[in-house]
């Protein structure tokens, strides 16, 4: 490793203009050439302004009151320009999507080329070479609207590639990513480290980072630098917790079942750690909630688009109280059986039973009173100015008493711990106040299922334990049957009895989520990534099955 | 969301026409259409008109889309024509130096000789610079667009804009279907069978205001990732779009240019040494 050093902060603090309090403080950092360095911190600490200070963001395009320096190959960042900088330094943003601003994958990775008047010969020849590096060169003439977001991801990375730009900065790469192209761009940015490049990237998807070495970790926190060292000293002080970060899972299940873990090896890497045996208590199957009411069942319903079939021959019956996980791979038919259920999108064989009523006999809105679908994203879902209006908003549209929508009201603003904030403007609420509230609209309609599409997704972790916490507690308040679609393999693991695993449109499982998120073959037949359980178990020599459900009963039980 | 929805190609067109350059399209058409828009001169607009529907059966456009909208088209110029003769019977004979035969009568209005040509030619007028748009929709780009308004010494700023703007109608387009059966959902209906046009259309406007937030949140991003790769940076750019001239391109541009000598003589004799001659008649 060379020793020059790359990117310079030396006591250095900004604050917005648009902000009273500096958002960084006191940063001391050197980030050498070549080196690997990967920045954490949960939302708010300042990871994300602390990347639009190294990609020069800040001072040109965010202003503020800069203290101290940062320097950029030894060069103060404010004596060059955003354009000086990218050619030194390339940055990937987090929305793979909205940077995608041409119209095909080659126009986009030649956009940088195109702003420098460089001529067409030589532009094609560049745009080869850069795609090339990243596996796109059968891509080139594809529209945005036909790529993945890792494919998105990917041109964005080529684009910023050209001209042996020196560093390359990622904002949270993994963010959008399914767990297999996560996997698959971790190690496509070792791949370009191994080249000799410098790689910053900023994450909190800690345990997806680390399954290929970095130099350095660093830790942010209320805008300053808590930790800066190696991987294996984070974990063994145990930091993650108090920065608000998520250990690796199979830390997380060696310290539930207290082994004794041998300090002198590292344990960033599981595979090569020494774990001593423990004990673990036979499997005991869990109690049947089969025997409750049957609210939802599909019976051989299959749907295609364009003679594409999307869902084919599906059945399964879902019963009140249970809580559901919905997993896939992206285009296995997860939104499309959710679209089914909610009767966007109707069956063309088989039939759909809600509540032993036919569901081809109602309306979108009347089955919307039973079954409640919690987008993604709230911004989709919010239609009014205020959380009380909000709610009120589908009351309002259904009932004429206005006492019997007021007490309603109040009821579901108690449910959804935000009756403090009834009359704030939702302009004013974090992403996780602003999900509560989202699920808030729909308790409104009484509805006996409530299907949350990927609720957490690139959220961290303090975030995704606010938001699950809120959702185990209602769930535990009012028995609804709860369905989660996800691609967040600890979210089902620890939130979810049952899943429901789709490939290729066919429902290929339906039992116990412990069981699915053990079984390798099955998980690979569903192109998902098994968790770093499975791992523990095949190195320990203990069932992945029973290790599952004993870690999962501990770790509620530790909560 | 595929190719060639509402209206926007993203992959060139492969015919003749698709193939052009973006700097040899946006000229042509140009010209094209000033020429229409210029002229009432049936001798003019008529072999336009020809030339374009060639063109268009090559492009192969949409069945669906093209039938609604040239239904939508049609009824509309009918109905204007028919306006124009309501407010003034004889404005045939305005343009035509004053000559006056009537054909017949339709209750107590006439019908002159002059009128009925010159109606015709201006619907045939409109019709036409309405296939030559569509021509121009189907076969090209939005990239092409940018390339080719950048030729024609447009700022490269605006046309980047207008290019940006053709990328995120179908991103957009899809959040607002993900907000309307989320409200939909909810209770707000929007069937056309169960509410009224104007209560729809006061339902799809309560969806606007989360539609523009949104909206406005991927501005700031779009914005960054413009800047960051250098956008503005030169007062001129190169464009990966625009292929080196083939001989089809080279052909098309000495046409632009016989057509845009051809109608600028002609526009600047018509509307300056002879602001009085008549529109030319089969029979004058």
């Amino acid at each position: 490793m060379t020793s020059r050093p790359f990117i310079q902060f030396n006591n250095f603090t900004f604050r917005y203009d648009s902000q009273t309090e500096p958002t960084l403080i006191d940063i001391n950092l050197t980030i050498h050439e070549g080196e690997k360095v990967l920045i954490l911190g949960q939302s708010g600490s300042g990871k994300s302004t602390l990347m639009h200070c190294m990609n020069g963001l800040i001072p040109f395009s965010y202003p503020g009151e800069i203290k101290g320096e940062c320097l950029i190959q030894n060069q103060p960042s404010t004596s060059l320009s955003l354009f000086k900088i990218g050619q030194r330094c390339g940055s990937i943003l987090q929305d793979s999507d909205a940077q995608f601003v041409s119209l095909s994958v080659g126009e986009d990775v030649a956009f940088v080329l195109e702003n420098q008047n460089i001529e067409r010969s030589i532009m094609i020849e560049k745009v080869k070479e850069a795609t090339s590096k990243v596996h796109m060169s059968d891509f080139l003439t594809q529209v945005p609207f036909q790529l993945s977001g890792g494919q998105k991801q990917k041109v964005a990375l080529a684009g910023v590639l050209h001209d042996e730009v020196e560093g390359l900065l990622f904002d949270e790469p993994l963010a959008s990513l399914d767990p297999v192209s996560a996997k698959a761009a971790i190690e496509l940015i070792d791949e370009l480290h191994q080249s000799g490049k410098t790689m910053i990237i900023i994450e909190h998807r800690f345990e997806d980072v680390i399954l290929k070495e970095v130099d350095r970790v660093i830790v942010m926190h209320e805008g300053r630098i808590v930790y800066d060292g190696d991987v294996d000293q984070l974990l063994k002080l145990s930091l993650c917790s108090k920065y608000g970060l998520r250990e690796p899972l199979y830390l997380q299940a060696l310290k539930t079942f207290n082994v004794p873990l041998d300090s002198q090896q590292s344990w960033a890497f599981l595979s090569s750690m020494i774990i001593p045996a423990f004990d673990l208590p036979a499997l005991r199957p869990d109690v049947n909630t089969q025997s409750n009411e049957c609210v939802l069942s599909f019976n051989h319903v299959s749907f295609q688009y364009d003679e594409r079939p999307l869902i084919q021959d599906v059945s399964f019956n879902l019963y009140q109280g249970e809580r559901i996980a919905l997993i896939g791979e992206n285009g296995a038919g997860k939104s499309t059986l959710a679209k089914l259920m909610c009767g966007i999108l109707r069956p063309q064989e088989g039939n759909i039973m809600l509540l032993n009523q036919e569901s081809s006999a109602l309306s979108i809105a009347q089955i919307g009173q039973k079954i409640g679908l919690v987008m993604q994203n709230p911004n989709h879902m919010i239609a009014k100015q205020s959380v009380e209006e909000e709610i009120l908003f589908a009351l309002r549209l259904r009932h004429k008493d206005e006492e019997l929508i007021q007490s309603k009201l109040i009821e579901v603003l108690v449910m959804s711990d935000l009756k403090p904030m009834r009359r704030w403007p939702v302009k004013a609420l974090s992403y996780g106040q602003k999900k509560r509230l989202t699920v808030a609209a729909i308790l409104a309609l009484s509805p006996d299922i409530l299907i949350l599409d990927e609720p957490t997704a690139g959220q961290d972790y303090a975030h995704y334990t606010e938001i699950m916490s809120f959702l185990e507690s209602l769930h535990k308040k009012t028995q609804l049957t709860f369905i989660f679609i996800t691609h967040d393999m600890h979210l089902a693991m620890e939130h979810t009895d049952r899943a429901l695993v789709l490939s290729q449109g066919k429902l290929i499982y339906d039992g116990p989520t412990f069981m699915a998120l053990s079984d390798e073959s099955l998980m690979s037949q569903a192109s998902l990534r098994p968790t770093s359980l499975l791992g523990l178990a095949q190195q320990t020599g203990h069932d992945p099955a029973t290790l599952a459900y004993h870690f999962i009963k501990e770790f509620h039980h530790g909560q | 969301m595929a190719n060639n929805t509402m209206l926007i190609n993203f992959k060139p067109n492969p015919s003749f026409l698709g193939r052009l350059n973006g700097s040899t399209k946006v000229p042509l058409f140009a010209v094209v259409l000033t020429a229409v828009l210029m002229s009432f001169d049936i001798r003019i607009i008529a072999p336009i008109l020809l030339l374009s529907s060639v063109a268009l059966s090559t492009l192969k456009p949409n069945k669906t889309i093209l039938k609604a909208s040239m239904i939508f088209f049609v009824v509309l110029n009918v109905i204007n024509i028919i306006l124009f003769w309501l407010v003034d019977p004889n404005v045939g004979s305005f343009y035509l130096g004053g000559d006056r035969t009537p054909l017949f009568n339709v209750g107590n209005m006439v019908l002159t000789q002059e009128s009925l040509w010159y109606l015709s030619v201006r619907f045939i007028k409109i019709f036409t610079s309405f296939m030559v748009s569509l021509v121009f929709i189907f076969s090209i780009t939005p990239s092409q667009l940018a390339a080719g308004l950048a030729s024609l010494k447009v700022p490269p700023k605006i046309a980047a804009i207008i290019s940006l703007t053709f990328r995120f109608i179908p991103d957009l387009a899809n959040d607002f279907q993900l907000m309307k059966i989320s409200l939909q959902a909810r209770g707000l209906e929007l069937d056309a069978s169960k509410v009224n046009p104007l209560e729809r259309l006061k339902r799809n406007i309560t969806l606007l205001i989360p539609f523009l937030l949104t909206s406005f949140n991927r501005v700031e991003v779009v914005a960054n990732a413009l800047d960051l790769r250098g956008f503005g940076h030169q007062k001129k750019r190169t464009y990966y779009v625009e292929e080196p001239p083939t001989l089809a391109d080279k052909l098309m541009k000495g046409l632009t240019w016989l057509c845009l000598f051809g109608v600028m003589s002609y526009v600047i004799y018509m509307n300056t040494l002879a602001p009085t001659q008549d529109m030319w008649a089969f029979w004058k």
